[in-house]
């Protein structure tokens, strides 16, 4: 996983909940990186979830939520990182469509081998997209969130719901936006 | 607060906010640390970039080459048309994963079979054989019918389709309509719950339909061509034969005037040859008698010329004779008969024949016949036509001298009577074949054959608007075939 999540959800954590937060985080978590981050480095999967958990754990919010709330803050970082690659994209549906190559790109230049989730598009009319969601990680609700980002980004009111989920057991995410 | 404890708390204000300033200054030396990080691995992945990128076009480019490759003609030639399409979906579902399909045949803008694959269940059969009551269905399919060949088209929700959208229980429709011919189509209808795929996926669908489509059409043209090569095959075989017995019927016809001519020809000084040879009898039975009374019959000489002049006499007779009949069968093999013909069985000819000359065969040869059940029919001359069976007859036990078995097979086939002579005798070369009807062409001896029999035989046939025609191989014997159109009353 890219250093910049975990980077990114350190300071979303310090900017919502305090620095405090982020040090309980790090010191009770069994992290296998000691909370040691660097935005440019790849790191192993399975500090994530750890420290969602925990995080709802100590802050009683559904792990769900906090995902949503991190892709949508996070969406800023990203946006600040592809803004490079999508100079010519000034709507919704184009941007995320592009999205996919933007995250390939960031992830694969620090390890050509890195592990990147699968997006693939359809979009049956010009008021719906459809994005299928392929990753191990399972981290829809994230995508979800970085979509809604998006959404605020360009100004456009969506409406997101998953047809499918992975944490329902199908094979893959289905995430359709309608606008 | 005391004084110690107000130093206190500002040496650890002031320790916070220095804490705080290192703090930043390190948080922005990181930033600064990974920007120029970052700034190092973006050089190094552009420099990789177009390796990474080719490297990952010719892995997507072989998934699909893999699929179109099942597709090809090679794995599809042995197939029928209904297989070809179950093939083609069937690879299309496995490769599109969780949906179902239904193939629909139209012609003449109505369906006519339905052949559902379910790899994710949907009722299309139950559904498509309540077709006629259900004329939303109906129209659907008329819709359908209309698309764009060659092409997907995809449909998402239940705007377009909704009927045929619940019966594949799938959020997704992918159609394809492939035009067999001009009145002929195969509908291809795909449920499936997504087409979210990546464009070179959709566009290996495209090309895949494309393909298909010409492996069909090159299987219809194939099939057209095929059929078309046999018909000309056939055409030019009759052709060829047609060509054969015009010429042979020109050369025989030719021979025929060539025949008519010397036989008249040789007609007239052989009449009057016959006839001096008669009064020559007579003017010497006259000068006999005669002379027996003048000589006494003392002189030996004159006793010998005597003796010999009517054994001379026989013999320019009999010499005259057979000039006679063979100017008689000339005339037979040149002049159409005028000869009445009459409504009557061949297998009567046949036996009639037989009868004349089992005396040739009861000895050495077995005599098989193999008659048509009916009688066959026919209008001609039964002399003729016997004429012509006992000159087979003939021919063939000629051809098997110690012994052998003349079959004789009669059948009726496209309004003519077929009868089949069987010899398993010399039989003859090509060479022989090729002139065996030609008159005065023969194998045998001088004395025992004119070399007219067959040519005789053959005007005959044609007289009866018939046909004579031969098969024959080296050592194993002969097969004259002929042909004589029944009498049809009209």
């Amino acid at each position: 996983m890219k250093g910049s999540i975990f980077v990114g959800f350190s300071q979303f954590i310090e900017k919502n909940y305090g620095l405090d937060v982020w040090q309980q985080l790090i010191d009770e978590c069994p992290l296998k990186e000691k909370g040691i981050y660097l935005s440019t480095e790849i790191y192993g999967e399975q500090d994530f979830p750890v420290l969602l958990c925990k995080l709802s754990n100590i802050i009683s919010k559904p792990v769900i939520e906090i995902e949503k709330s991190f892709g949508i803050e996070f969406f800023n970082t990203l946006i600040s990182l592809a803004k490079n690659h999508i100079e010519d994209v000034d709507d919704l549906f184009k941007f995320l469509r592009a999205v996919d190559s933007v995250i390939h790109i960031e992830v694969k230049k620090s390890d050509s081998h890195a592990y990147t989730p699968t997006l693939l598009y359809d979009q049956p009319n010009e008021n719906t997209l459809i994005i299928r969601y392929i990753s191990k990680r399972k981290m829809c609700f994230f995508a979800e969130g970085l979509i809604e980002g998006a959404a605020n980004y360009f100004h456009t009111p969506v409406n997101i719901f998953q047809t499918e989920c992975i944490h329902c057991g199908d094979q893959h995410c289905l995430i359709q936006i309608e606008t | 607060l005391s004084d110690s404890n107000r130093d206190l708390a500002q040496s650890y204000e002031k320790k916070i906010s220095l804490l705080t300033n290192a703090l930043n200054r390190e948080r922005k030396a990181k930033l600064q640390l990974e920007t120029k990080l970052d700034e190092y691995n973006q050089k190094s992945y552009q420099a990789s970039q177009e390796l990474l990128e080719s490297y990952e076009s010719a892995r997507i480019r072989q998934i699909q080459l893999q699929f179109l490759t099942f597709l090809s003609s090679e794995h599809t030639e042995n197939k029928n048309l209904s297989q070809m399409s179950r093939y083609f979906i069937d690879n299309v579902i496995q490769l599109l994963g969780n949906c179902n399909a239904l193939i629909i045949s139209m012609h003449n803008n109505t369906p006519t079979s339905f052949d559902q694959i379910d790899a994710v269940n949907a009722n299309w059969k139950s559904n498509f054989e309540l077709l006629a009551t259900n004329k939303a269905l109906a129209n659907e399919i008329e819709l359908l019918n209309k698309l764009e060949s060659n092409s997907w088209h995809r449909y998402f929700g239940n705007k377009n389709y909704p009927q045929l959208y619940n019966i594949s229980n799938q959020n997704t429709l992918l159609c394809l309509v492939i035009s067999l011919n001009h009145t002929t189509k195969q509908i291809f209808v795909i449920g499936l719950n997504h087409f979210c795929y990546c464009e070179e996926f959709k566009q290996t669908l495209t090309i895949a339909a494309e393909q298909y489509s010409s492996i069909i059409n090159k299987r219809i043209t194939d099939v057209e061509l095929s059929h078309n090569y046999s018909k000309l095959k056939k055409t030019l075989q009759a052709l060829k034969s047609t060509q054969r017995k015009l010429s042979h019927n020109d050369k025989m016809a030719s021979l025929g005037q060539l025949a008519a001519g010397v036989a008249h020809e040789i007609n007239n000084p052989l009449s009057f040859i016959g006839s001096n040879l008669n009064t020559l009898k007579d003017y010497i039975d006259l000068y006999e008698a005669n002379l027996s009374l003048e000589t006494g019959g003392q002189d030996t000489s004159l006793e010998f010329a005597r003796n010999d002049v009517y054994e001379l006499l026989e013999s320019c007779s009999v010499g005259v004779n057979r000039v006679s009949d063979i100017v008689n069968s000339l005339k037979s093999f040149s002049k159409k008969e005028e000869n009445t013909f009459v409504i009557l069985d061949v297998h009567d000819v046949i036996q009639e024949s037989l009868k004349i000359v089992e005396n040739q065969f009861k000895y050495h040869h077995d005599v098989i016949q193999k008659l048509f059940t009916e009688p066959l029919i026919i209008k001609g001359n039964f002399g003729k036509l016997q004429q012509v069976f006992i000159n087979l007859f003939i021919n063939a036990v000629q051809a098997m001298p110690d012994s052998g078995t003349l079959t004789i097979v009669s059948s009726m086939a496209n309004h003519s009577a077929i009868i089949k002579i069987i010899d398993t005798g010399y039989g003859m070369s090509p060479k022989t074949l090729k002139k065996i009807f030609e008159p005065f062409y023969t194998t045998k001896n001088e004395s025992e054959g004119t070399g007219l029999g067959l040519s005789v035989s053959y005007a005959i046939v044609i007289n009866h608007n018939g046909q004579i025609n031969v098969n024959s191989e080296i050592d194993s014997g002969s097969e004259f075939t002929l042909t004589l159109p029944l009498y049809m009353e009209s």
